[in-house]
């Protein structure tokens, strides 16, 4: 008896670490290719630096397709300019020979070079646009985030029914097509379920005035889709002003605040945002994907993940799942079909799908940021 | 105070030769005559003649031969401590300073002492036999210092056989790693357990016998010392205690005997009182009051002692870990728990009065019904009885507390079975549902109840807590949801709800019996086979609480963030309120407050279901209450 019951233990033990590996993918000696493309300079710059660190994290973790072919990544700058952007996807595409394209170029850029991308007939992922006009009439490019359609009416009916705000005024980027969608999405479904807008306007108005009249207007919510900057701006206005309404922003802020300017990161402290992830909180569980990217990532980089690093894994790792099955991986209709049949994928944080249009279904995470952190509010399906 | 005239006699050996010219300042008043120590001792006769005080500072065995001459010739005796001599100078509370300590020698009025005479020799603090852990320890010692000192000695320590035979010729028969008579009551912690007993003029020995009879009683009492918790007259459970005008110490080898720290004599060891045999100049006297000096003032106090049966077994070559009692020692426990076996019409009664008790709380779905039903539950009683008679292999005992707990496990299927099929409607209520979810964390109920319902059970003062612990462990209930799926012809209802009774049964009998084996009612497990059997049933039940165990933690994680979850669905917001999961054979049910600010249509409800879906792998089935914020 007594050697008998550790028997057991080891036995189990035994068992249930053999239940758990699958039998290891041989290298078969081929290549496939997956073209980055992103802004390595510019303003811009920390975001398409971090998509493609996302991005590399995950190869770590996902170097071989089922049949073991090796997969490269082959990084180009989008340079910030459209011309640029396509002479850069067009080497991608026509001389490096990539399958497919992962894009970290926000919506604005990649609304311009939309038509260019369905003309190389080559699959391509955009990884932080959110302008649903990206993949409206594309065959395409598939989203990977949630749209500004779904982003903004969970931000005005979380308003509305959440935090029971009945009056808010939005300042929106009179330019950027993404803020103005989001700007026009959220006035809608706010005003729809009974919110009281006390204000449109664009960012170039601001300052002290307009935010005295706001105030004058018994409002109790900001709404801010626009630039890390611009929030930052209305920040310290308002301070100044001794003026502290609720504040709520679109995705990405913290990351482009972390990247851009670090130094104020505390000034958005308090502060709601639509996000694609959580940093703490109950919804805060990494799925596989997720612990492994966070691990591969941390030892090529160091530091901690963001929204963009996290986007750059995930659209990384939904490209290998649908080329594994096109294998071997250079049928590009194939690829475009299995992404666009992409069904609860297992990603960083939550279930990703994509539909037959290219839009992703996958919950919108309503955060308050603390401290460099976004602390999960409430996750929306 | 000082009297002119007086003959005094100052003793002085090498080490306090210089003391003479001090001393000899106080000649203005009285006779002082100086003689070095082995001049007195040659001739101490001539040189006590005409002497009516004796003053000494020498050594510790020169100094006992002095004082055995003052005590024979009837000489009041003043003492000059040297200076290594702490120890004395404690014992007789001299003063620090040395002129107050010459004026103190010198006086006239001494006070009266016993002296107690060991084999011949004169003991004057105390005389230790064989290995004393722990109580010879200096009371002064630093808590970190007691530790390190009666660590070192725990090693090898072993019992032997000791006789004691007191003056009114009581012999007691025990095993002790060793013993002490303790004459100076202050300075070790021997002293301290005996502080308020006696005087040095009682008349009387004191004796403390060290018997750890198990290495958890050694650390249990070592961890009262560093506690600083040793009352008087409140003995630990490793120490035994006599107190006689004679005695006499026996011991199964011949063993030494270290009297005032120094190897003198060995055993057998006889020891008695001369009352009041010493005039000696202290100070402040705290323990001068004289004793009766008769055997009726006699004391034994050796009930942590082992006696009888236990001597064999505490004899051995080291103490064991857990300690052994006999069963005389507890012949209380042994007739209740052979009374807790034996089958009776009562517990037939209360099997069945309970169970069907349990069985209409569990369709009332009243809590308060099927807490009185555990209350009146018998079960636990022949369950406990079980565990006693597997950890001992007392053959009668756990084969009639097994046909007990078999019958009564029999009755309350049977019996709960029959209400079902009897009854017209068959609700399940939450109380039943409760019942079939049985996890690690049940496991974890029965282990405290197991150990609660073995503990409460050796001491009488705290039996009344054992209906606690049928609450908390609430045998009968999960019996009765067995019985109703029985009834129902339900096997997975049958199943999970027996298998929360397996668990409470097994756990129960296992960590009673190794809180009986920990208490020392047994010196092994002797039936190791059963409890090899039972263990193994308790791996094997683990399994599956492990696995439900991790669902419900799973559960409980999914409940908690769903009350943050929402559902945008065809543009409609929906907060979850209040989620709870259900886990069944085939599928799972989710109970959900829904809320939602807009009228919800079907298309609206079969995305939405479409939506929690996803978060599932097993079939959903979805019961959602809608509330509309108006």
């Amino acid at each position: 008896m007594k050697h008998f019951l550790p028997a057991i233990m080891l036995l189990l033990c035994f068992l249930a670490s053999a239940c758990d590996r699958s039998s290891p993918v041989v290298p078969s000696g081929e290549v496939v290719k997956i073209g980055f493309l992103g802004p390595q300079q510019g303003p811009d710059l920390t975001q398409g630096q971090d998509t493609l660190e996302g991005v590399l994290a995950a190869q770590v973790v996902l170097p071989l397709l089922n049949n073991g072919d090796r997969i490269e990544v082959i990084a180009e700058d989008s340079g910030n300019d459209p011309d640029v952007t396509r002479r850069a996807m067009q080497k991608l595409v026509q001389e490096d020979g990539v399958s497919v394209l992962l894009l970290g170029i926000d919506s604005e850029s990649l609304l311009q070079i939309a038509q260019f991308v369905e003309s190389l007939q080559t699959p391509a992922i955009a990884l932080i646009a959110t302008h649903p006009g990206i993949v409206s009439g594309s065959a395409f490019i598939n989203q990977l985030c949630f749209d500004d359609d779904t982003q903004g009416a969970v931000a005005a009916l979380f308003v509305r029914d959440e935090l029971l705000i009945k009056r808010a005024a939005v300042i929106g980027h009179p330019v950027d097509r993404h803020s103005k969608y989001l700007q026009a999405a959220f006035e809608k479904k706010f005003t729809d379920t009974g919110g009281v807008l006390t204000g449109s306007h664009s960012v170039t108005e601001m300052g002290e005035l307009l935010l005295r009249h706001l105030q004058e207007q018994k409002t109790e919510l900001l709404y801010l889709p626009v630039s890390a900057q611009s929030v930052l701006q209305v920040q310290s206005i308002l301070d100044e002003m001794g003026w502290s309404p609720e504040i709520m922003a679109g995705d990405g802020l913290l990351a482009s605040v972390l990247g851009k300017f670090p130094e104020q990161a505390g000034d958005i402290d308090g502060i709601y945002a639509t996000d694609l992830f959580s940093d703490r909180g109950d919804f805060v569980r990494h799925k596989r994907l997720g612990r492994a990217a966070e691990a591969s990532f941390d030892d090529l980089f160091g530091g901690k993940e963001n929204t963009f690093t996290s986007l750059g894994a995930e659209g990384y790792a939904i490209v290998v799942h649908a080329m594994n099955q096109c294998l071997p991986a250079v049928d590009k209709q194939c690829i475009k079909t299995a992404i666009r049949s992409t069904e609860n994928f297992e990603g960083i944080m939550a279930k990703i799908s994509i539909d037959k249009k290219g839009r992703a279904t996958r919950p919108v995470y309503v955060n308050t940021i603390e401290n460099g952190f976004l602390d999960s509010v409430v996750k929306v399906y | 105070m000082r009297e002119q005239g007086r003959n005094i006699v100052f003793i002085y050996s090498e080490d306090s030769a210089d003391l003479q010219e001090s001393v000899s300042k106080y000649s203005a008043d009285m006779v002082i005559q100086a003689y070095s120590l082995d001049d007195f001792l040659q001739r101490p006769e001539t040189i006590t003649r005409g002497v009516d005080h004796i003053v000494v500072s020498a050594p510790m065995a020169e100094l006992k031969s002095v004082i055995r001459i003052a005590v024979d010739h009837k000489l009041s005796i003043g003492i000059l401590p040297l200076k290594s001599q702490k120890t004395l100078a404690r014992y007789f509370r001299l003063p620090d300073d040395l002129s107050d300590q010459i004026e103190l020698a010198l006086q006239e009025n001494g006070q009266a002492r016993d002296l107690i005479m060991c084999n011949g020799e004169l003991v004057l603090f105390k005389a230790a036999i064989g290995r004393l852990p722990v109580i010879d320890v200096p009371d002064s010692l630093s808590r970190w210092n007691t530790l390190r000192n009666v660590l070192a000695r725990f090693r090898g320590i072993r019992l032997l056989g000791f006789t004691f035979v007191t003056a009114g010729g009581k012999k007691i028969e025990t095993a002790a790693a060793g013993c002490m008579i303790v004459q100076h009551h202050a300075g070790s912690l021997a002293s301290r357990l005996i502080a308020n007993d006696g005087s040095s003029r009682d008349g009387m020995i004191s004796l403390v016998i060290a018997a750890p009879l198990s290495v958890l009683d050694y650390f249990l009492f070592l961890y009262q010392v560093l506690k600083r918790d040793l009352a008087p007259g409140n003995m630990p459970r490793t120490i035994g205690y006599i107190k006689s005008s004679r005695l006499k110490i026996e011991s199964e080898v011949p063993l030494g005997v270290d009297i005032d720290g120094e190897a003198t004599t060995q055993t057998p060891l006889e020891c008695e009182v001369w009352p009041d045999a010493l005039s000696v100049n202290t100070g402040p006297v705290t323990d001068s009051a004289p004793g009766r000096r008769d055997d009726s003032n006699e004391r034994i106090d050796i009930k942590h002692l082992p006696i009888g049966n236990e001597l064999a077994k505490a004899k051995k070559k080291a103490i064991p870990f857990f300690p052994y009692a006999s069963e005389e020692r507890f012949k209380d426990l042994f007739v209740a728990l052979r009374d807790d076996a034996r089958m009776s019409t009562a517990y037939v009664m209360l099997m069945l009065l309970s169970t069907l008790l349990a069985t209409i709380g569990l369709y009332q779905n009243s809590t308060a019904v099927v807490i009185g039903a555990m209350l009146l539950a018998p079960l636990m009683a022949p369950i406990i009885s079980f565990a006693m008679g597997m950890l001992r292999l007392d053959h009668d005992l756990y084969r009639h507390s097994a046909f007990k707990i078999v019958i009564g496990i029999a009755l309350a299927l049977c019996s709960a079975a029959l209400i079902t099929l009897l009854f017209p409607h068959k609700p399940v209520t939450n109380e039943m549902l409760g019942r079939l979810s049985p996890s690690l964390l049940d496991l974890g109920v029965a282990i405290f109840a197991g150990i609660a319902g073995a503990y409460t059970k050796s001491y009488k003062e705290i039996l009344q807590s054992l209906a606690g612990v049928a609450i908390a462990v609430a045998l009968v209930p999960p019996l009765a949801v067995a019985g109703i799926g029985l009834g129902r012809g339900d096997p997975y209802f049958f199943g999970q709800a027996f298998l929360l009774f397996s668990t409470n049964l097994v756990g129960i009998i296992v960590f009673a019996a190794l809180t009986f084996r920990v208490l020392g009612y047994s010196a092994a497990i002797k039936g190791k086979r059963s409890m090899g059997y039972v263990v193994l049933a308790l791996a094997l039940i683990t399994i599956p609480l492990y696995l439900t165990y991790d669902d419900f933690v799973e559960k409980i994680r999914w409940e908690q963030s769903w009350q943050k979850e929402r559902f945008l669905v065809n543009g409609k917001y929906i907060i979850v309120r209040n989620a709870e999961i259900l886990h069944r054979r085939d599928r799972d049910i989710v109970l959900m407050d829904i809320m939602a600010r807009e009228r919800l249509s079907r298309d609206d409800l079969d995305a939405f279901k479409q939506k929690v879906q996803t978060n599932f792998s097993r079939k959903l089935v979805i019961r959602a209450n809608i509330i509309y914020i108006l």
